[in-house]
């Protein structure tokens, strides 16, 4: 028998919740994100390059981390406040860190397409970089789809990267597990592209949010009614609300490529992709690569993410799996802790 | 007189909303608004809840869980709308829960109008049609869609009962109970939707949608060229064309950059040596 009086005193309780949930969600101020201090040292169109001031004054003697975020979603997700902030720990650890901020795409970047990206962007990203740190390679942090962008820049760039870590990275797109692009299969992208232009990021957003749609739709919220009277809870549910839909547009010709070469061809793994004419070889990554990547992860399931091993042609490789999902891996408290120490000590190892 | 704000009359909160409902809308608008659909929810798990405290968890109703699901699940939220819609939950909630994003469609006129002065003749009669005949298609492909989860609230139920069975019921508390719902609402969803057919279909949705945006954006085309304005069409060719130069010049600097590398490795280092004076020596007195 249920525990009636129980149940309904929680009930009621839960009620009581949700109308102090109202009350004091007008009294909040808008949530900040991202406040490390830096400073932009390169732009370009809607791009800026962030180098981020040192926290303790020292420096590792490392060469410069350039982090390549995904252009789904806005990179702050990697500096979301002091106390859930990889860009932090690095700093902490004596980084010298960099971050390339996609910005938000407008109907004039519909045809930007993965050589701006790759040999547009993120080339000149790296050179402000080796510039402005005074350098002669760059250690190149790649997390999600920046992570597979920065796969195809090492390929064709291997001379100017010391070491690679990649987080959450997609890498092969046909495994079992991959709901996503199980999904993508029957889409026809070149209708889609052809259709919006550029893909509205809310339209992604949804589809992201509909692989979990109880947990994501239902039980989070429900959850959250247990924390609300805790300010500092509230404010950090708040802040990743803010950056879950806080989702920038996709430039179309990039959408199409990504989705049709990568999810749909799966032509990475396969060394079909090209750009500007030279063949994006995994194989010719023969630098220390690290491989981080979430055990629970919906989006890029572990299997995709873990393919990299065979794929690139370095001895030294390393992977390591957090017993999280593809967000908890920058903001839990324990991935959060250990993999700006674990990244710096792994290139410790490695500087020459 | 009934003190409304004294939970101390009610067994239940359910009871209280249904005081309140009867009191300021006797009459339940039809179809039902979504706060009424979220009580109607409310009112079925509570009646179940009932049940169950009543007669233990042999007493589970399959049907009435079902329909708490159908409830659930098709009436008051957009859990299964596919990715064409333009809100997410804090908009949904603040806009009073829109229905489906998806459904919101250009509107069919009831007769195609013929003005043949105006230039809207018997092609633009055509276009309405074509795009009246694509809203059709993507209804039926949407009408697909939903059939994939006909089973959804029975094998859920079942789930459901199964785990009621597994856990103790003594112990359960309304956030715990919430979960195991979840739970067994996220497990049946997962298996639908990593299957193939699910893949096939939702592919199709997502297309019968483009193509309804497509012709719809072509009258819109060709409506502002009626009207000599420039189209979206215009302006996408500029864009174009500006990005191949953007490509062309990326292009035309790695060749250069390739170029100079070339010309730096064959030239061997300057050594040095004095520089000899260009200047021409003053002419001794």
């Amino acid at each position: 028998m249920f525990a009636g009086e129980n149940f309904l005193q929680q009930a009621m309780d839960y009620q009581s919740r949700l109308t102090n949930v109202l009350g004091s969600s007008t009294n909040m101020n808008e949530v900040q994100v991202g406040t490390t201090p830096k400073d932009s040292i390169y732009e370009e169109g809607k791009l800026k390059l962030y180098r981020y001031r040192s926290s303790n004054g020292t420096r590792s003697g490392n060469a410069p981390i350039l982090i390549v975020y995904a252009l789904v979603n806005r990179p702050y997700i990697a500096d979301l406040y002091d106390k859930r902030s990889l860009v932090k720990g690095l700093l902490d650890n004596g980084e010298d860190v960099y971050l390339i901020d996609w910005g938000y795409p407008g109907p004039e970047d519909r045809y930007l397409d993965l050589p701006h990206y790759v040999e547009g962007y993120i080339a000149n990203c790296v050179a402000a970089t080796l510039r402005e740190s005074g350098a002669s390679h760059v250690n190149l942090l790649g997390i999600c789809q920046g992570g597979t962008m920065s796969l195809c820049y090492a390929a064709l760039h291997p001379e100017k990267v010391n070491n690679f870590v990649t987080m959450v990275t997609p890498v092969d797109f046909a495994t079992a597990d991959n709901l996503l692009a199980h999904w993508f299969n029957g889409v026809d992208v070149d209708l889609v592209v052809d259709t919006l232009g550029n893909v509205p990021g809310v339209m992604l957003n949804s589809m992201f949010l509909s692989l979990k749609p109880f947990k994501l739709g239902v039980e989070k919220y429900l959850d959250f009614s247990t924390i609300i009277d805790q300010p500092d809870k509230v404010e950090n549910f708040m802040r990743m609300e803010k950056w879950i839909f806080d989702s920038p547009d996709q430039a179309g010709e990039m959408f199409r490529t990504f989705v049709k070469k990568f999810s749909q061809q799966n032509k990475l793994v396969k060394g079909e992709i090209a750009i500007n004419g030279r063949t994006v070889d995994l194989k010719n990554i023969q630098i220390p690569v690290l491989n981080l990547f979430a055990k629970h992860d919906h989006l890029v399931p572990p299997s995709s993410s873990q393919a990299l091993r065979n794929a690139v042609g370095t001895s030294d490789y390393t992977e390591i799996g957090y017993d999280t999902g593809h967000i908890g891996i920058y903001v839990s408290g324990k991935a959060g802790k250990d993999i700006p120490r674990r990244i710096s000590s792994w290139l410790e190892e490695r500087s020459n | 007189m009934v003190d409304y704000w004294n939970m101390q009359n009610f067994n239940n909160p359910f009871e209280m909303f249904s005081q309140w409902n009867n009191a300021f809308m006797p009459q339940p608008p039809s179809p039902p608004t979504p706060y009424l659909q979220l009580f109607q929810l409310g009112t079925a798990f509570r009646e179940m809840y009932d049940k169950l405290q009543k007669q233990g968890a042999e007493a589970f109703d399959q049907k009435q869980f079902e329909e708490l699901m159908r409830l659930c699940t098709f009436n008051t939220g957009n859990l299964f709308t596919p990715p064409l819609g333009q809100n997410n939950p804090w908009t949904t909630a603040l806009t009073g829960m829109q229905g489906m994003p998806g459904m919101q469609l250009p509107q069919m006129p009831m007769q195609a109008p013929n003005f043949p002065a105006l230039g809207i003749g018997r092609e633009w009669q055509e276009d309405l049609i074509e795009l009246y005949r694509l809203q059709q298609d993507f209804l039926a492909t949407y009408q697909n869609y939903l059939e994939l989860f006909s089973k959804f609230a029975t094998h859920t139920s079942e789930n459901f009962k199964k785990a009621l069975m597994d856990c103790d019921l003594d112990k359960i508390g309304f956030l715990e109970l919430c979960g195991i719902w979840i739970d067994c609402c996220e497990n049946e969803f997962q298996e639908v939707a990593s299957s193939k057919r699910y893949s096939r279909i939702y592919g199709e949705l997502i297309n019968a949608y483009m193509r309804v945006r497509q012709k719809s954006d072509a009258i819109q085309n060709k409506n502002s060229r009626l009207a000599n304005q420039p189209t979206r069409s215009d302006l996408d060719a500029i864009q174009k064309d500006y990005n191949e130069a953007k490509a062309t010049i990326q292009q035309l600097t790695l060749k250069v950059q390739e170029l100079e590398s070339r010309v730096a490795a064959q030239t061997p280092a300057p050594t040095r040596s004095p520089r000899k004076s260009t200047r021409k020596k003053e002419p001794e007195e």
